[in-house]
């Protein structure tokens, strides 16, 4: 990915996306509907976290692979960065989740099994950075901390894709309850939610690379 | 065939290191006691609130603090120069197999005790005894295999104790949660139909943490 880094479209690109999202998300017109009214347009800002914090969460994992085959710093910094990013994206999503769960819900937190995996995920990441800082070897540092990211990401599976299957869920789009697809019946949403996906994606692909390129630097600075 | 071989040296020499050094393993039955006794007073004169949801959560919880504790010293005595010894003599899978099966049957073990004592202070609540034993023998293999890969890590760091709990908790809610479900339904006497699901979550859990830690292992011991 690194050559991607050093390219200039994706960052026009990305700033579009995101402007058009802004001015659209909270501009364009909405399905009219009870109890959700306009906070339906949580789906352009809420949502598309989960789906950059996933993305993010699934390239640090890549990287930890990569580290453990090649073993040079660059894969490490790519791993710890895109996982920092990730975690991120997962506390705006779950803040904007909770201000969305007040207003339709009646409460900020309601022990819903999406709420409790989400939490739960970023546990594991924050152990990740605790693992981090209590090594003080770098390359023993880096190695151990790839296991953990590899084989925390392989325990959450039953966690995320599993168990919340065997619940009950108010959240849009499980237990029964119609996801966006069924409200949004001539697909105007869907022009502003994809490109709002894309859109954040790219933003937390700029945020890690920027994070890369200053753990790059003070390397080198070490080293002369 | 030489890996069942030494592995079962290698399992055979962890019974006899724990037999040679008792007090862990006796410190290991106090422990657990002292959770369940201290669950009991916090609950004295008001047994009432024990239903089987309280009873189940209560049960797995104390079995997970006490597994905690069997599992981090897996790695703890190996370090130093009995690392170097096993490194020349068998390869990390051996190791991991041996290390994974013993803390299994550690967990088994204290998983018993625990149903004693449980049984004593808070009555038998579990109204399917073999369907129980499953489940236990099942979550205590998920939590062993899972455990087991984190000591290895946690062995490394400085505050292995500290550490083990911050990684561990979090990838072993996926297993407590299918645990505690599952015994509300043991205890409810729902049968087999009401309890597949989460036997069959166990399972998955047990192949996939198995898997995974046979993957990583070698690199975490290289070290």
């Amino acid at each position: 990915m690194s050559f991607f880094f050093k390219k200039f479209w994706w960052k026009y690109l990305c700033v579009a996306l995101l402007m058009y999202t802004t001015v659209a998300g909270l501009l364009v017109s909405v399905p009219r509907l009870a109890i959700v009214n306009e906070t339906i347009r949580a789906l352009y800002f809420h949502v598309p976290m989960w789906f950059g914090m996933v993305a993010m969460f699934g390239f640090s994992i890549y990287y930890s692979i990569q580290y453990l085959r090649k073993q040079d710093s660059l894969s490490d910094f790519m791993a710890v960065e895109f996982a920092n990013t990730g975690l991120l994206l997962g506390i705006l999503g779950i803040l904007t989740g909770m201000l969305w769960a007040n207003y339709t819900w009646g409460s900020p937190w309601h022990g819903d099994p999406k709420q409790n995996g989400a939490a739960i995920a970023l546990l594991v990441y924050l152990a990740y950075f605790v693992l981090r800082g209590s090594l003080d070897n770098s390359e023993q540092r880096a190695r151990l901390s790839a296991v953990y990211n590899i084989f925390a990401f392989a325990a959450m599976i039953p966690l995320i894709f599993i168990i919340p299957r065997l619940q009950d869920s108010m959240h849009p789009g499980s237990g029964g309850n119609p996801g966006f697809n069924v409200y949004d019946l001539d697909s105007r949403m869907r022009l502003v939610f994809y490109p709002a996906v894309i859109g954040w994606m790219l933003l937390g692909v700029w945020v890690a690379s920027l994070q890369v390129r200053m753990r790059v630097i003070k390397q080198h600075l070490e080293d002369l | 065939m030489i890996l069942p071989h030494v592995s079962y040296w290698l399992l055979k020499k962890e019974f006899q290191f724990e037999w040679r050094s008792k007090n862990a393993v006796q410190g290991l039955l106090l422990y657990t006691l002292s959770i369940g006794f201290i669950l009991y007073s916090s609950f004295l004169f008001q047994e009432h609130l024990i239903n089987a949801a309280v009873w189940s959560a209560l049960f797995w919880i104390s079995l997970l603090f006490s597994a905690m504790s069997a599992v981090v010293k897996s790695f703890l005595g190996d370090r130093g120069h009995t690392d170097s010894y096993y490194y020349q003599i068998t390869s990390a899978h051996h190791l991991l197999f041996a290390k994974t099966f013993y803390n299994t049957l550690l967990l088994v073990v204290l998983f018993l005790l625990s149903m004693v004592i449980f049984s004593v202070l808070f009555g038998s609540v579990i109204a399917d005894t073999g369907l129980f034993a499953t489940l236990g023998i099942l979550t205590c293999a998920a939590l062993g295999g899972a455990l087991t890969l984190l000591a290895s890590i946690a062995a490394k760091v400085r505050n292995s104790h500290l550490i083990m709990a911050v990684l561990g908790f979090p990838v072993t809610v996926s297993i407590i949660l299918m645990a505690v479900s599952g015994t509300r339904n043991c205890i409810d006497g729902l049968g087999l139909e009401a309890l597949w699901r989460e036997l069959l979550v166990l399972g998955a859990i047990n192949a996939i943490s198995l898997a995974v830690s046979f993957l990583l292992f070698p690199y975490i011991w290289r070290s």
